[in-house]
């Protein structure tokens, strides 16, 4: 117990050499410390907990099997974790199209609020909390998976844009344009516009002409 | 601040983040004087708080207790064996799955292999054929060494049977489709083996046809009518065609003596 105590204050990169030299405690505190982010990671961006449960398995075991592949020139452990879920999730996203795109009816459902959007002080104060919260995640769902995963890691697990540009192996710019887009496609996602081709950067004619 | 400059600014504004306080004032003047970039910042706003509720809802969500109770496991089995250690849930299955696509390559990598051995035994064999004809002296000037005449008229050489191993040429083959070198061609059977010639008929009256310093053997072609002027047959209806001769020739660049080959 004791062992434990004194684990939770060592950085991840000093737990990650304990578990080297074999130190269960180690392994059981890092994992404490992390899985949560990872799996959350993990669900927001499949939308499927059984992914999200596989996901998190997945990144341990490599840390138990690979860890010397973790280098910390190049990074933090954590964003090395975060990228091995990142790759897990696409991996399986791709492979087994779990991920289930909003469908017309789901959008019309949601139309009543999202006209709102612009006009209310709260655009979804409609909608119930719980409502407001799935529309949302489904809105974020929705999104190609190069945006969603820039909205997951800085708007749901409050990543700053270096830490995010680290898991992810790009450029801070890149990320903070990726974001951009990103919200753009989801406010307009929301507000319940049919066209699902409309790139992010059309501004609504109304306005552009207001 | 323009409408452009505020769009810069507008998600920072919204997720109220850190920035320039001179730009956060600036953004918000403009906001307050312009409704299109007011709305445009509302609606960032809503989204922001929409995002955060959904964060919020899910700070709950972990892993199942199980997924760690089966990484220690696997963390002490990679301590106790040497051997990798063994993933809990899907691993055997995806282990064994790796074993029988490792194996399916395997297969096909053999097959297409034995295919292109077999494709390549057969092309090697014809390019040697053909580089046998190559090989062979080609009906031309081209000096040829002197060699010892027979004092025989009429002869009929005996053809060189190729003495090569036929597995040893079989794998040398192999080997050179697989370096893509060109084969070096196998023993060439000579032109000569399969001609018939006549004896060296003298040019120049001498009793010996070839001198002590030596000379060359120079193959010609010439009009068959030639033979009629040398006293031998002709056949009249391949009048038209032309007949080989080797042209001895000495070291004074005269020839000396003519034999015609068929």
């Amino acid at each position: 117990m004791q062992v434990m105590d004194s684990a939770t204050t060592l950085s991840d990169e000093e737990l990650l050499r304990l578990m080297r030299a074999g130190e269960e405690t180690a392994l059981t505190t890092l994992y404490r410390r992390r899985q949560a982010g990872i799996y959350r990671f993990a669900l927001q961006m499949s939308g499927s907990r059984a992914v999200a449960e596989d996901v998190t398995q997945e990144v341990f075991m490599a840390l138990i099997r690979e860890s010397d592949k973790y280098d910390p020139d190049k990074g933090t452990l954590a964003a090395y974790l975060y990228g091995i879920a990142r790759n897990q999730v696409l991996r399986r996203l791709e492979r087994e199209r779990v991920f289930v795109p909003l469908n017309d009816s789901g959008e019309d459902a949601e139309a009543p609020a999202a006209s709102n959007l612009a006009a209310q002080p709260d655009p979804l104060g409609d909608l119930t909390r719980n409502e407001m919260i799935e529309a949302v995640r489904q809105a974020v769902l929705a999104l190609p998976a190069h945006y969603r995963e820039v909205v997951v890691l800085c708007e749901l697990s409050e990543m700053s844009y270096a830490e995010a540009a680290e898991v992810i192996g790009c450029a801070i710019g890149t990320v903070r344009s990726r974001l951009h887009r990103a919200r753009h496609m989801l406010i307009e996602r929301l507000r319940g516009i049919d066209d699902k081709d409309s790139t992010p950067e059309l501004m609504n004619p109304a306005r552009c002409f207001a | 601040m323009n409408c452009q400059e505020f769009e810069a600014h507008t998600i920072d504004l919204a997720r109220e983040r850190l920035m320039d306080a001179g730009a956060r004032q600036t953004a918000n003047a403009h906001a307050e004087s312009c409704a299109r970039c007011a709305a445009r910042l509302a609606d960032e706003r809503a989204l922001t708080a929409g995002l955060a509720r959904v964060a919020a809802s899910g700070d709950v969500e972990e892993a199942p207790a199980r997924i760690e109770a089966l990484l220690l496991d696997a963390f002490r089995a990679s301590r106790t064996s040497s051997l990798a250690p063994v993933t809990p849930h899907n691993a055997p299955r995806r282990l064994s799955l790796w074993w029988i696509a490792a194996a399916a390559a395997i297969i096909v990598i053999a097959f297409i292999t034995a295919l292109q051995l077999k494709g390549d035994d057969a092309i090697v064999e014809q390019r040697a054929t053909q580089e046998k004809i190559e090989s062979a002296p080609a009906p031309s000037s081209r000096p040829a060494p002197l060699v010892p005449l027979d004092k025989q008229g009429v002869q009929k050489e005996q053809p060189v049977v190729e003495n090569v191993n036929h597995r040893s040429r079989r794998a040398e083959s192999r080997r050179g489709a697989l370096n893509r070198k060109p084969k070096p061609a196998a023993t060439p059977v000579p032109q000569e083996a399969t001609e018939i010639a006549t004896e060296f008929i003298s040019l120049t009256g001498a009793g010996s046809l070839v001198e002590p310093d030596g000379g060359q053997i120079v193959r010609v072609e010439l009009p068959r009518a030639a033979l009629l002027s040398f006293g031998l047959p002709m056949n009249m209806e391949r009048a038209d065609e032309r007949i080989k001769a080797d042209v001895i020739v000495g070291n004074d660049g005269l020839a000396r003596a003519i034999r015609f080959v068929r």
